[in-house]
């Protein structure tokens, strides 16, 4: 009866393992919120995901304490219109990474639980599977910022790394 | 022996009549004539090119950034709209002004803003007498969610100076159509309404005409450099 009570928790921890330590692996950098102005019901989000394992992922989602619900969005550019599709999942490939940044993909916040401001932190729960089917998730904390302004030369650079790690 | 060993020879010998085979001079004439008229076509070509693509890189010279003008400006016929001010958007507010217009929604978090951040950042980069008859302005076509009020905090929020209107989905319909744009309202499968917009931003000179259209995206030094280059080279006269 002893034994089976010092073991349990060891067992719990083997059990939880591989969902701390699998996400873990994951570097997300850049990651900002923009801030916006009074009244408005969604924030934009950005930030870069770099997969340093060989392994794949698959972002299925996020949740945060601070937003009613989060999506993740494309602005793409159809007919001279500018459209938002959500998008379901995205893909992490080994060695490979992903970039939320503006104009492209980037992560819809909907419904502040109160008016977010530059300075404030947000925390993001982000979800994944791996090529097994395990989940793993990855918490988060990005700062709430006022945009500057950007150049061509700036995103387009963003891009082409983006491309060049996926490769 | 000497003609066993080289029956031709001998056979010329002995053909009194052999005459040298005819020279076709006329085709020799066609085929030079054609190698002539082939290379000289080319060299014209050539030539052509080259003038064209010089004059292209004159025309370019004389007006950087003037691309995005109309072929012919456009007079905008009435419309009427209501700005963050609760006072009228028509043409009367639009005359004596360059207008920089965007079609957009408070609730779009990513092109919009955007948008105006940069042209908050170009309109700090404005020599003072430019930014003077210079306005800028958004037209919600979210009238549903985006009353006057909310615009107003919304636009001043960017630049205090900025102009928010909107108006009903039938009078915005016709105000976009007059400047080639679009929109398109939709709603999502968790019922959220999803807004298309045109992403072009137009240009409308102090006579109310729509006079240029800058494709997305604007960067601020872009927008700001065609701008300057537009109105530089601009003329009241043009019909």
């Amino acid at each position: 009866m002893m034994a089976l009570t010092k073991i349990f928790p060891l067992v719990l921890l083997l059990l939880m393992m591989p969902t701390i330590n699998a996400a873990d692996k994951l570097h997300v950098h850049d990651a900002w919120a923009r801030e916006t102005p009074p009244g408005t019901s969604v924030m934009a989000a950005y930030l870069t995901l770099q997969n340093p394992s060989a392994s794949m992922y698959t972002l299925t989602g996020l949740s945060s304490p601070d937003f009613k619900r989060i999506e993740m969005h494309r602005t793409e550019q159809h007919d001279g219109m500018s459209k938002m599709l959500t998008v379901p999942q995205v893909i992490l490939n080994g060695k490979g990474s992903i970039v939320f940044r503006p104009g492209g993909m980037h992560l819809m916040l909907i419904k502040p639980k109160k008016r977010l401001k530059a300075g404030d932190n947000i925390t993001l729960t982000l979800f994944f599977t791996d090529e097994h089917s395990t989940k793993s998730s990855l918490e988060i904390s990005l700062p709430v910022k006022k945009a500057t302004a950007n150049t061509r030369h700036t995103l387009h650079n963003e891009q082409h790394d983006s491309h060049s790690h996926q490769h | 022996m000497y003609c066993l060993l080289r029956p031709a020879c001998c056979r010329l010998k002995k053909d009194a009549q052999y005459k040298p085979p005819e020279v076709n001079y006329r085709a020799i004439i066609h085929f030079m004539s054609q190698f002539v008229k082939i290379t000289l076509s080319l060299i014209i070509t050539i030539l052509l090119i080259g003038a064209a693509a010089s004059l292209v890189q004159q025309n370019d010279n004389a007006a950087p950034g003037t691309e995005a003008r109309l072929m012919k400006p456009k007079p905008l016929t009435a419309f009427q709209l209501t700005a963050h001010d609760l006072k009228p958007l028509d043409i009367e507010r639009l005359k004596g002004k360059w207008t920089l217009l965007f079609f957009g929604y408070t609730h779009c978090p990513d092109v919009c803003p955007m948008t105006f951040t940069e042209l908050a950042q170009m309109a700090r980069q404005l020599p003072p007498e430019v930014l003077g008859d210079t306005q800028f302005v958004l037209v919600s076509v979210d009238p549903q969610r985006d009353s006057p009020e909310s615009l107003a905090e919304y636009v001043g929020y960017f630049n205090e100076s900025f102009l928010g209107a909107t108006g009903s989905i039938d009078a915005l319909t016709t105000f976009a159509r007059q400047l080639d744009s679009k929109f398109s309202l939709e709603t999502d499968p968790a019922g959220e309404p999803i807004v298309n917009h045109s992403s072009a931003m137009l240009l409308i000179d102090p006579q109310a005409r729509y006079y240029a259209r800058l494709k997305a995206p604007h960067y601020a030094e872009e927008v700001l450099a065609q701008y300057l280059a537009l109105r530089n080279s601009y003329s009241p006269d043009t019909p």
